[in-house]
């Protein structure tokens, strides 16, 4: 053999051994993480003085992991109240130096002694960096946990979770409270439940811990008491139970869940604009009409309070006043209910419901909330004078309830005449033969879809009203125009964006394809609409 | 007026670093106006979420720019699941990138500057920004050096490596023969989403505001090509960020002429003003040297001259003292003459009375 060929042969052995210990390290699952990313990234960087060196990227489930002793007394300190503070090895912060000691002393003692057994073991002395280093490098899953009522329900209803006294039926009291200023105490008041973040905010102020600490040490202490008492169901401990956002859609939903009870009307007269001209005795004509808003059907419809109810369960007038002050951050009662960018105000709720799978086929070419001839559907409570007014909240009510229990709301219907079957569409006569679109059928599907929820019934009460989906900008008729009469036969230079016919109908039928979740047929399978020329 | 050589050079400088200042500074490389660009010059505005990655674009630029067919064709839509780029016989192509698992398609093509980094480059004029709206290509005048591949920030201009013997740069020409006859360039005639929409540039900007405006939760606020690298005549409004998309955002909005008129201007000015220099300072210092031998021959002559009278100064004070001690001893002896002729007169007339005596 010569020379050469050895060294050839030792070249390729070489190349090969590299391949396979490449393949070999990439295969190496380093420390659990899931493929997509993680949810547990805590990014260590302690207040209170000058940072000397990066936050620490620490991946708390990871830990957790490599436990033998499955309960939090490793890492975390019992504070008096024999709960569990998690805050690392301590209950309370310290100057900044010594909560540095704190986590130098017991992060590198724990990575030491984890060597010395023998084990996997973290960053010891000298690794700064290793542990310093503010670059996760990997996605970050972490999402806020909505407590939905489903989950509340499960909470609710939970059999492991028992009154806080034997006087209450219920288990409310384990989580609601109030804080007693005097008292320096929480305690249970039926009636004034609320969710938490009305008190506890995202920072920690004077007498009330933030939001994040109070959810980590009532809601996973009280998992971890439940998990040591050997209860079956318990919700999570770790970070991704709660805050993964794969595995939040794995929570389970309950079917059905009462409605949440805390002294809620079923229905309100909103009147506010009507009342002051009222109380002013200034004439009532003119003023918006009043909304009998259905409370109970959008409790169905909303997964939290909060959702409306950003900052109390009061009533929204009592902070946005009809012309706005420093309660309710000077936004007044109207643009409270109709901003169309804020998910807490009617309208911009609306505007987000249309964007749902069943509304955005049509929905998604207007522009959100601008419909404004549409405001006597909410403000339909026919008042001509003052007297019909009532001066009382239950009578008030109960002109709501009437109101809500006359309407007379129909599934949206066409009768066959009126809806043309098949159109025929050959403006790409020159490429393809002449496309049949199902008329009919999409109508049909469209009304399927839209009778589904009571949001999309209700709003399309005009009959036309549906039609305008794809017949846009035209006023309702049974006849609308057909798309060629605004749109021109061949695209010519844009002055205006208005696309030509063959622009327009793509748009609107591939984007309420896409939008509608329709998958067949694709948006790039020319054939399946427009048939080849023979 | 003398001007000492420390004077000449401090005025030297300062009038070099003005010249430069002013050219860096504000005006371009032509003087103090501002090119703003063509009024009513032409674009196209690619709306990226509505595109489908049909390839029409590219079927119908193929077309009618009378390119070799490509080997897969144009409706095979596995060519997607690789990043490409603008090639010698593909003027145009479209890309799809995976957004939060969903695709998002972006057609790449040139987007035919304001005021083209291609054109600044190119020593020939083989490329130049036709007030239409094109950035039009001469083949006739390329050397082929390829600076302009080298200066476009966006990666497009392709060049005829096969073309042994006549390559050329290719590159979208935004169909220029075609606009000429009225019709539509043949990407945006052919889409059927209308994702490309062609006509005045000023009006493009303000139908892409419009639909941004329309829908704010839908579209990235802002419009590319209004400004980068002074501004394209081929624009995108997008419903993903464009740094995902692969689409530079870093370009800032500098042409790129501008960027280069600073320092392009500053080399009449160094290389006409540096042989002045290096000859200035050749010739002081040949002067310098000239000046110093003349003043040593000079300070020779006089030094020769200043010895020489101090010589003859010495020889007549030698003289003199001879003279003077020769006339001393002239006395001397005269005087010891006289003293010895006193002697002797007195010695005989001490002897002349004795004889008289008897």
């Amino acid at each position: 053999m010569s020379f050469k060929k050895i060294f050839q042969q030792s070249i390729w052995v070489v190349i090969f051994l590299l391949i396979v210990s490449v393949l070999y390290i990439g295969a190496l699952d380093t420390t659990g993480s899931t493929d997509n990313g993680r949810a547990d990234i805590i990014q260590i960087q302690m207040t209170g003085g000058k940072p000397q060196m990066p936050a620490v990227t620490f991946f708390h489930d990871l830990h957790t992991a490599s436990l033998e002793n499955q309960d939090c007394s490793t890492c975390h300190l019992k504070g008096e109240d024999k709960q569990y503070s998690f805050k690392f090895m301590r209950t309370v912060d310290f100057d900044y130096d010594v909560n540095m000691t704190v986590y130098h002393e017991n992060c590198i003692g724990c990575h030491n002694q984890m060597k010395s057994e023998g084990k996997y073991a973290g960053p010891e002395t000298g690794k700064c960096r290793d542990c310093h280093n503010e670059d996760a490098n990997v996605p970050d899953l972490w999402t806020d946990l909505d407590f939905d009522r489903s989950l509340h329900y499960r909470h609710e209803s939970a059999q492991a979770i028992k009154p806080v006294s034997e006087k209450f039926k219920n288990n409310c009291g384990s989580c609601h409270h109030e804080y007693n200023k005097e008292a320096r105490k929480t305690v249970y008041i039926p009636g004034k439940e609320g969710a938490c973040q009305y008190c506890h905010q995202e920072q920690d102020s004077k007498d009330v811990r933030s939001m994040q600490t109070v959810a980590h040490e009532s809601c996973v202490n009280c998992h971890q008491k439940l998990k040591a008492k050997r209860v079956v169901k318990t919700g999570p401990t770790e970070c991704k139970g709660c805050h993964d956002a794969n595995l939040q859609k794995e929570i389970k939903q309950m079917e059905s869940v009462p409605r949440i009870k805390r002294n809620q009307p079923d229905v309100v007269l909103m009147a506010s604009a009507m009342m002051k001209a009222v109380q002013s005795q200034t004439k009532i004509k003119g003023t918006i009409p009043p909304v009998a808003f259905n409370h109970k059907k959008h409790e169905m419809a909303s997964q939290t309070c909060q959702k409306c109810h950003h900052a109390s369960l009061e009533k929204c007038s009592s902070c946005h006043t009809l012309s706005g002050d420093k309660k309710g951050q000077f936004i007044p009662l109207e643009k409270a209910m109709h901003e169309t960018k804020s998910a807490k105000s009617c309208v911009g709720c609306h505007a987000e419901a249309q964007m749902k799978k069943d509304c955005a086929g049509c929905h998604f070419q207007m522009a959100a909330g601008k419909n404004t001839n549409q405001c006597n559907q909410c403000h339909h409570v026919d008042i001509n004078d003052s007297e019909q007014l009532p001066s009382k909240d239950d009578a008030r009510a109960r002109m709501a309830k009437s109101a809500v229990d006359n309407r007379n709301i129909s599934a949206l219907m066409y009768e066959n005449k009126l809806v043309p079957e098949k159109v025929s569409i050959d403006v790409m006569a020159k490429e393809y033969q002449a496309a049949d679109f199902p008329h009919e059928k999409v109508v049909k599907t469209l009304l399927a879809r839209l009778n589904k929820n009571t949001l999309g019934t209700y709003f399309h009460q005009e009959k036309y009203s549906m039609c305008q989906g794809c017949h846009h900008n035209s006023p309702q008729s049974a006849t609308p125009p057909k798309c060629v009469s605004c749109h021109g036969k061949t695209q010519t230079m844009s002055t205006d964006g208005r696309p030509g016919l063959k622009g327009a109908y793509h748009g609107q039928c591939i984007g309420c394809h896409e939008k509608m979740g329709i998958e067949k047929p694709a948006a790039t399978a020319c054939i399946d609409c427009h048939k080849k020329k023979q | 007026m003398s001007i000492s050589r420390r004077k000449f050079l401090g005025w030297f400088g300062g009038g070099l670093s003005a010249s430069a200042v002013s050219a860096t500074g504000t005006a371009m490389a032509g003087g103090n106006h501002h090119f703003k660009g063509h009024p009513d010059t032409m674009g196209v505005l690619h709306d990226i979420s509505r595109c489908i990655g049909c390839r029409k674009c590219e079927e119908a630029c193929n077309r009618v720019n009378d390119l070799p067919k490509p080997d897969k064709p144009f409706d095979d839509l596995s060519v997607l699941d690789q990043k490409r780029r603008t090639h010698a016989s593909t003027y145009t192509v479209v890309n799809r990138f995976e957004i939060d698992s969903k695709p998002v398609f972006v057609k790449k093509q040139c987007n035919h500057c304001m005021e083209p980094a291609c054109a600044s480059a190119c020593f020939v004029k083989a490329f130049q920004k036709t007030p239409n709206g094109p950035v039009a290509y001469d083949e006739s005048v390329c050397v082929g050096c390829r600076y302009c591949m080298i200066a476009c920030p966006f990666n497009i201009p392709a060049y005829e490596y096969d073309d042994a013997f006549s390559p050329a740069v290719t590159k979208c020409t935004l169909c220029a023969p075609r606009i000429e006859k009225g019709q539509l360039p043949g990407c945006v005639e052919s889409c059927p989403k209308e994702a490309l929409i062609f006509g005045n540039r000023k009006q493009l900007i303000k139908i892409a505001r419009e639909r941004i405006n329309k829908y704010p939760n839908r579209y990235i606020d802002h419009i590319y090509g209004e400004h980068e690298m002074g501004g394209t005549s081929w624009l995108y409004i997008s419903d993903v960020a464009f740094s995902k998309i692969g689409m530079r955002e870093d370009l800032g909005t500098t042409s790129a002429p501008q960027l280069t008129s600073g320092p392009l201007a500053a080399v009449p000015i160094v290389v006409g003003l540096w042989p002045v220099l290096l000859t200035g300072i050749y010739a002081i210092s040949q002067r310098k040297d000239k000046v110093a031998a003349e003043e040593q021959a000079e300070a020779v002559a006089l030094a020769k001259a200043d010895a020489d009278e101090e010589m003859k100064k010495q020889i007549a004070n030698v003289k003199n003292q001879a003279a003077k001690e020769k006339k001393a001893a002239i006395k001397k002896e005269v005087k010891k003459a006289l003293e010895a002729a006193a002697k002797e007169a007195e010695e005989k007339n001490a002897e002349t009375p004795e004889k008289k005596e008897e």
